[in-house]
């Protein structure tokens, strides 16, 4: 006789924190806000940076191992925002906003002020080409924001400010896309992350309308859930979306600093809210200078305040069940692993 | 005096000092409201929306984010952008009064928390004011307070609140506390600490927070400006913010920052107010609304005083630089490149989270040396000198609609209306229309008009005039 109750569908065991705030180059990241992952397990990490001319390179993407936290690669340049206009030099950011790899490696990164795709190989950093037209007409863009490849090389752009999605293929070769302004099914307002999930379905953070949207690979409505506020199953300007292999979705719900996780019909699982420890890379920095060392140890609180979620940005899952949450105030991931379904009583 | 209620030039009066100044479109629609309907307004912010798209700024900006905003940049947007423009300049009058400055307490997060405060505090009751200040964690920090402790107090924050923040050194030729009050007041603050910033290192700065230490509090009896208890720090804040002498200092710096220049503060307890009468009725308000601030401010803004009182205050660095740009219509959304314009407050002598010292910005005619003089005018002709400014096409627009040819004095005058009626003295009008006149008849339907207006807006802001708010 089965007597077992499920007390939680989900948990996370809590794994490491990997990062730092570096202003410039090497094993941190600077206001990061999107994340990926190729198929060797490699993470890549785009830093949005700032404009303050000393910090520099400060907009740049990072790509590292989770688990040896060993930088491997960086690439991207920053330019002053003077230069940033319709002859800003190829492989420049302004305003970078999101990190896709195609099937062959090659890192995408769309920029919302210089609106072009840029390229890069696989190589890590040699930059190989871009595309993009500014505009609002078909295949044309505004604001590029986020970036997934679905299994045929598609590239489905965000557009947060013409309020769409958008699919290209690789080369920059308009297909098709679907949205406009609104709230209604189908209408975005200032759309930013996006996922395709195994069965090629599409999920948006549907970032100004408070909710997730969930189309098929071709655009037509499926799903949504989510409302403003702040309480379960609702959000906050959320930012990533991510699907795992069970289903389960998960959000960035920003301005809330959690994570929510869905099941696959939009029904409300668990939060998350962070336990960030100190990472390899943190400590690296902070035992290099005493007055860092003294001061944490008199921190009042310094576990809370430090562990929680800061302006969750973006999500990453792997097939292995761990879930890598980006903070862009905080420049860092959190890692977790997802634990199966716990039961109480007897099964 | 009688006023138009719907007069423009007082409307853009009131916005100058009660605001960051308006393009002339804006001081037509507040005029065709009313005079007093738009002080209720500015006065009353949490009736209204500001009018800004915040979320998006701070997502282009993810710097701006709801956990390290405390960037001076945000600041500036806010100011040039916010609708609810008395709101924002009640943050900057206090941001100058109760001082703190980043260069010591090292946490944009922290200063911005304080900036919060005044804008959620900054126009209500001034003992509560007091209160949150006495709490603000920049502040704790930045004057010692948390250094201070039963049995071996600091006497900074006790000194401060006394001097700087509250009462002042003297009125009227005499003292206003002794050596012994600043004890005893600072014996009252103790305990209130704060858990303290976290080094920027590894994860970027976190706010501090207030934390009440009873521990750590002195519990005896105290003697402060005649009155004995065992009192806390609000005890002592009560009695503080019945002074007359409070009631005199808030009167002078809402004068001086809404009316007219004052002498700086140091000087005020022999020097008398510019006004005593306008400062008298100021104090009876203060004291009839219960130390609420809005109401002095109600008093004022209709005053004949304040509204007598055009072009008597020198605009501060970032009156300048933020009114420059709410002219031209610049800056309305995000885009790359704002650093520079906090930049330019900081090289005209005003950073925004770094006053000089706890005493604040002098103001007035301190403002202005060659060096500061030369970079504010440089940077104000630029912008009302770039044709493609949406404020500037606007007054372009507005002078060719005066007919395909206007005489130089017309052109003059109509630049100073429509920059916010600016008076001009005759003998700078005259220089100015000669000026025009050398470039021969002013036909406005010409591919040279543009030019010549932004010209001629150049001329206007290098003017000794337009150094006046």
């Amino acid at each position: 006789m089965v007597t077992a109750t499920e007390i939680a569908p989900v948990t996370f065991q809590y794994s490491h924190t990997i990062g730092r705030q570096e202003v410039r180059s090497g094993n941190g990241f600077f206001n990061p806000v999107a994340i990926t992952r190729d198929d060797s397990g490699m993470l890549y990490v785009l830093s949005r940076g700032t404009e303050t001319p000393a910090f520099f390179p400060c907009k740049r993407v990072t790509v590292f191992h989770p688990d040896e936290e060993e930088v491997v690669a960086e690439f991207g340049q920053k330019i002053p925002p003077e230069d940033a206009d319709e002859t800003t030099p190829n492989g420049s950011f302004m305003w970078p906003t999101s990190v896709a790899l195609d099937s062959k490696g090659y890192a995408y990164v769309s920029d919302e002020w210089l609106n072009r795709i840029s390229i890069y190989d696989q190589e890590r950093g040699n930059w190989i080409g871009m595309w993009g037209i500014p505009g609002s007409g078909d295949g044309e863009i505004d604001r590029p924001a986020g970036l997934v490849f679905d299994k045929d090389d598609n590239l489905y752009v965000v557009e947060s400010r013409n309020h769409r999605v958008s699919v290209f293929t690789k080369e920059g070769q308009f297909k098709f896309s679907w949205g406009r302004k609104g709230s209604g099914d189908g209408e975005f307002d200032h759309p930013w992350g996006i996922e395709i999930d195994q069965d090629g379905d599409v999920y948006v953070a549907d970032w100004r309308n408070d909710r997730i949207q969930k189309f098929a690979p071709d655009g037509a409505f499926l799903m949504k859930f989510g409302a403003s506020g702040d309480g379960e199953g609702e959000f906050s300007r959320p930012t990533g979306v991510a699907v795992d292999k069970d289903g389960h979705i998960f959000v960035t719900d920003y301005r809330n600093d959690r994570v929510q996780v869905f099941r696959a019909n939009g029904s409300y699982i668990t939060s998350m809210h962070g336990q960030a420890g100190l990472s390899k890379w943190g400590a690296e920095r902070v035992y290099l200078d005493p007055t860092i060392v003294r001061a944490r140890e008199r921190a009042l609180g310094l576990a809370e305040r430090e562990g929680a979620f800061q302006g969750p940005i973006a999500i990453e899952v792997s097939d292995d069940g761990r879930v890598f949450v980006l903070e862009a105030p905080r420049h860092r991931v959190q890692v977790f692993s997802k634990q199966t379904a716990m039961f109480a009583g007897e099964l | 005096m009688a006023y138009d209620d719907h007069d423009i030039g007082l409307m853009a009066h009131l916005m100058r000092r009660a605001g960051f100044g308006a393009k002339y479109d804006e001081l037509e629609a507040r005029a065709a409201k009313g005079y007093n309907a738009t002080v209720d307004e500015l006065l009353n912010p949490e009736q209204h929306d500001h009018g800004m798209d915040l979320d998006i700024a701070e997502r282009c900006f993810i710097e701006w984010s709801h956990h390290t905003r405390g960037l001076p940049e945000y600041v500036a947007f806010r100011f040039i952008n916010s609708r609810n423009q008395l709101e924002e300049k009640i943050c900057l009058f206090w941001h100058g009064i109760l001082c703190t400055a980043d260069s010591k307490t090292q946490s944009y997060p922290t200063s911005y928390d304080e900036i919060e405060m005044f804008r959620k505090y900054g126009m209500g009751s001034f003992r509560e004011l007091l209160v949150q200040i006495s709490k603000d964690p920049a502040m704790i920090f930045f004057l010692d307070n948390c250094l201070s402790h039963k049995g071996a107090i600091n006497e900074n924050y006790g000194r401060e609140l006394l001097e700087l923040f509250s009462m002042g050194v003297g009125m009227d030729g005499e003292f206003n506390y002794t050596e012994d009050d600043v004890k005893e007041c600072a014996r009252a603050f103790t305990g209130w600490t704060i858990a303290n910033n976290l080094p920027g290192q590894p994860y970027g700065r976190f706010a501090a927070k207030f934390v009440y230490n009873p521990d750590d509090h002195d519990e005896g009896m105290k003697t402060f400006l005649g009155e004995t208890g065992n009192f806390n720090g609000e005890d002592v804040i009560d009695i503080i913010a019945k002074q007359p002498a409070t009631a005199r200092f808030i009167s002078r710096h809402l004068y001086s920052y809404f009316v007219a220049d004052e002498a700086q503060v140091p000087a005020w307890m022999d020097t008398p107010p510019r006004d005593m009468d306008t400062i008298k009725m100021l104090e009876d308000e203060y004291y009839r609304s219960g130390y609420d601030i809005r109401s002095m401010l109600r008093v004022l803004l209709h005053s004949d005083a304040f509204k007598n009182a055009r072009f008597q205050r020198v605009k501060s660095p970032i009156e300048t630089v933020i009114g420059t740009l709410r002219l031209v219509g610049d800056w309305t959304e995000p885009k790359p490149g704002f650093e520079f314009i906090f930049d330019e407050m900081k090289h005209m002598g005003q950073e925004i989270f770094n006053p000089p010292s706890v005493e604040g910005w002098h103001t007035g005619r301190e403002w202005i040396d060659g060096g500061t003089l030369v970079h504010r005018i440089n940077f104000t002709a630029d912008f009302v000198g770039d044709t493609k400014q949406p404020g500037v096409k606007e007054i372009i627009e507005r002078l060719a609609d005066q007919g395909p040819a206007i005489s130089p004095e017309e052109m003059v005058d109509t630049t100073c209306l429509l920059m916010g009626h600016y008076e001009l003295a005759d003998e700078t009008r005259e220089m100015l229309a000669n000026s025009v006149r050398k470039g021969g008849t002013v036909n406005t339907d010409t591919a040279e008009f543009a030019g010549r207006v932004s010209e001629l807006l150049q001329m206007i802001v290098a003017t000794k005039e337009y150094i006046y708010a």
